[in-house]
């Protein structure tokens, strides 16, 4: 391993360069007193740099073991899912969304992306007994959209959809879990934070890991939307990039670290071409964002329906669906509720 | 706009002395310096090492993060005095009590189907409800609007405090003058001093001597089309007009009131983007034909409000014959309905008949 390789101040390597230090085997056995002397450095500073060469140095990097893809089957068939509640539409996500995974919600203004992430905070909580995820919910309010109301009349018809299903099972266990919640728990494990620009958005989802690891119930992070401050305030293209990257990168790390979902909200740009002098609507935040997530749902109107379109991540497909009081819903069935 | 990522790092506790002054050597100033870079770009600029290097962002990150609030606890901040009523009362029930605080909220339509009356109509009744804790409302007059309104704004006081004495006896009193001595009207011309205007908003938010319950812009179409008419001005156009937005929504967030803003049409010249949108698409009657329209500046600023309300003309049942025996231009029986295109709260679009009344508007 090269000298320049590890995570020193740059100086530092530039004057281990310069004592003829190239690799870090060329310090092995090497003293404190004697590095302090070839750097012409105080011997403290010399055993701290001996001490940070070993701890990062001398741990070589390691492959993650391989799993089969067997395995990994098994994996997916049994992990939790977080229902959508548009039965069509769990069917086509295998049950629901996944864990794990970074699952990008895309569509036009006032399709229901909102509602459809606030549904998801709640569905999330869904007790084991219903084969729920059970877990806790993280929502990042980038637009002053998330609705405390409307997650409140949510739960209330979440709770009655576990009362039924449980009834209709007979099952006591099941009763008895459904009797025990209450719409204001189900409001306490859902987390928000708002955030005004695109710098405190960067900050929220740095600081969430420490966040993440006092709270390890938290099965699910929605940041809605990513597009809102990108696209202003940070007029250098590169530079939105890396920042974009850097987001990504940190909600696709807490995703694996911690087993949860990660739910991005995007909006849609109108790209005109002047050529033709004809415009399309697209996903924004271009191209190079559209690989960050494993999953992408696109939601837009279709002869006055709504229509949920999986693009990525399984095989395409549509279903129709709908914004009810009690919250997003299968079409054929209005009734019918978080399917489990 | 104060925003913790502004916050300068000299401000910031838990970075030590040297670090500060290798920071301001190498030109980091704020918080948002150090939160837009990579740690392998901190490492290269502050010459220290990886761990140095993340703890100063996580340091910096924790003092800019939000702090979390539950559900539970936002929707316990909720009352009946966070929502501005329009005295439309099933519109009002629908958006669970009228117009919520902390939203940015759009009234789009034709021309002369009553924007800027719905526009005076809420704020009439924010002036007369919050009368008693002497609520005041910020009106930025774009399109100046208000010139040919005030009359009408003090008849709407009138009658609505006429309305509050019958109601409850004991309600303290109050003249139609001192109610609109509360109405703080801003008339800034073009999209420059219209901007100025949004920044010195909150220096005046500050100094009321009563809390704003709520800013109207009427309209914002008016100094955006004014000002960006070139296709090269489309990029700036849609960033400044996003950047107007945020500002708009941590105003209302941050002094915990509403913003509603009216917005325009405009022909379509694009079928498929109609058919695609649909919270774009405002039908109205124009002479006998029903004219397909969307609302202006595109679709990045119909992400950008909270609530989009679409005040559209509708042909009644009589209409057809009645338009063709009076021979007007317009559709004499045609009624009007406000429609919720977009509201994060509310279940699937719902129309609300209304018509303007002595008032403002009410329900029919």
């Amino acid at each position: 391993m090269e000298v320049s390789q590890l995570p020193l101040p740059p100086s530092m390597v530039e004057m281990l360069h310069l004592a003829g230090f190239s690799v870090v085997a060329d310090l092995d056995g090497i003293s404190a007193l004697e590095l302090a002397d070839e750097l012409k450095m105080s011997p403290s500073d010399a055993s701290q740099l001996l001490a940070s060469v070993r701890s990062h140095g001398l741990r070589t990097p390691r492959a993650p073991p391989a799993t089969s893809a067997l395995e990994l089957l098994h994996d997916e068939r049994h992990s939790e899912k977080i229902v959508t509640a548009v039965k069509e539409l769990d069917d086509l996500l295998g049950g629901g969304i996944p864990l794990r995974q970074l699952t990008e919600l895309v569509g036009v203004p006032g399709v229901g992306k909102t509602q459809l992430s606030i549904q998801l905070a709640l569905t999330v909580q869904i007790p084991r007994l219903f084969h729920g995820a059970e877990g806790e919910a993280v929502y990042i309010d980038t637009e002053g959209s998330f609705m405390a109301e409307r997650a409140h009349a949510m739960a209330e018809a979440l709770l009655r959809h576990l009362h039924a299903t449980a009834h209709r099972a007979a099952d006591h266990a099941q009763a008895a879990a459904a009797a025990s919640l209450r719409a204001s728990h189900l409001l306490e494990r859902i987390h928000c934070f708002r955030v005004h620009d695109a710098a405190e958005l960067l900050a929220t989802v740095r600081s969430l890991n420490f966040f993440l690891a006092e709270r390890k119930t938290v099965k699910l992070v929605v940041v809605d939307s990513v597009a809102f401050h990108f696209r202003h305030g940070v007029s250098d293209y590169t530079r939105r990039h890396q920042m974009l990257g850097q987001l990504t990168q940190a909600l696709s790390e807490y995703a694996t670290r911690h087993s949860l979902s990660v739910v991005m909200v995007n909006q849609v740009t109108t790209k005109v071409n002047d050529a033709t002098n004809t415009s399309s609507i697209q996903p924004a935040l271009g191209e190079s964002w559209a690989h960050a997530c494993n999953i992408q749902l696109v939601l837009h109107w279709m002869n006055g329906t709504r229509v949920a379109r999986l693009c990525k991540g399984r095989e395409p497909g549509w279903a129709e669906y709908q914004v009810t009081e009690e919250g997003v819903r299968s079409v054929q069935n209005p009734t019918r509720g978080a399917d489990t | 706009m104060s925003l913790r990522a502004d916050r300068r790092l000299a401000r910031v506790a838990g970075i030590e002395r040297q670090l500060q002054r290798t920071l301001e050597a190498a030109g980091f100033v704020t918080c948002r310096d150090i939160l837009g870079v990579s740690v392998i770009e901190l490492i290269e600029a502050l010459d220290v090492d990886l761990d140095q290097a993340c703890h100063l962002a996580d340091v910096v990150a924790a003092e800019v993060a939000a702090k979390p609030r539950t559900a539970h606890q936002l929707l316990s901040r909720m009352s009946e005095t966070s929502y501005l009523r329009t005295g439309i009362r099933p519109l009002d029930a629908h958006l669970g009590g009228g117009l919520p605080h902390r939203c940015v909220v759009e009234a789009v339509g034709p021309a002369g189907i009553g924007k800027t009356q719905f526009c005076l109509a809420v704020a009439a009744r924010a002036l007369v409800d919050g009368a008693s804790d002497e609520r005041r409302v910020v009106h930025i007059d774009t399109a100046h609007n208000l010139d040919l309104s005030t009359k009408r704004l003090t008849e709407m006081l009138e009658l609505l405090l006429n309305e509050q004495r019958r109601d409850s006896p004991v309600a303290h009193s109050c003249t139609v003058a001192e109610l609109a001595s509360r109405l703080l009207v801003w008339r800034p011309d073009g999209w420059d001093e219209y901007c100025h205007c949004l920044k010195e908003l909150e220096i005046a938010l500050l100094a009321a001597p009563a809390r704003v319950t709520l800013i109207i812009v009427d309209s914002v179409a008016a100094p955006v089309r004014a000002h960006f008419y070139t296709k090269d001005q489309r990029s700036t156009r849609q960033e400044q007009l996003v950047a107007h937005t945020a500002l708009l929504k941590y105003l209302a967030d941050t002094h915990d009131l509403c913003v509603l803003v009216t917005n325009q049409v405009q022909g379509s010249g694009d079928r498929q983007m109609v058919d695609f949108a649909s919270s774009d698409c405002v039908s109205s009657v124009l002479g006998r034909d029903e004219a397909r329209l969307v609302c202006c500046l595109g679709t990045v600023w119909a992400h950008s409000v909270n609530i989009r309300l679409v005040l559209e003309r509708k042909a009644g049942w009589a209409s057809a014959s009645v338009a063709s025996t009076i021979g007007i231009g317009w559709n004499a029986a045609e009624s009007q309905e406000i429609r919720v295109a977009k509201a994060p709260m509310c279940a699937n679009c719902e129309r609300f008949g209304y018509k303007v009344g002595p008032e403002g508007l009410r329900s029919c």
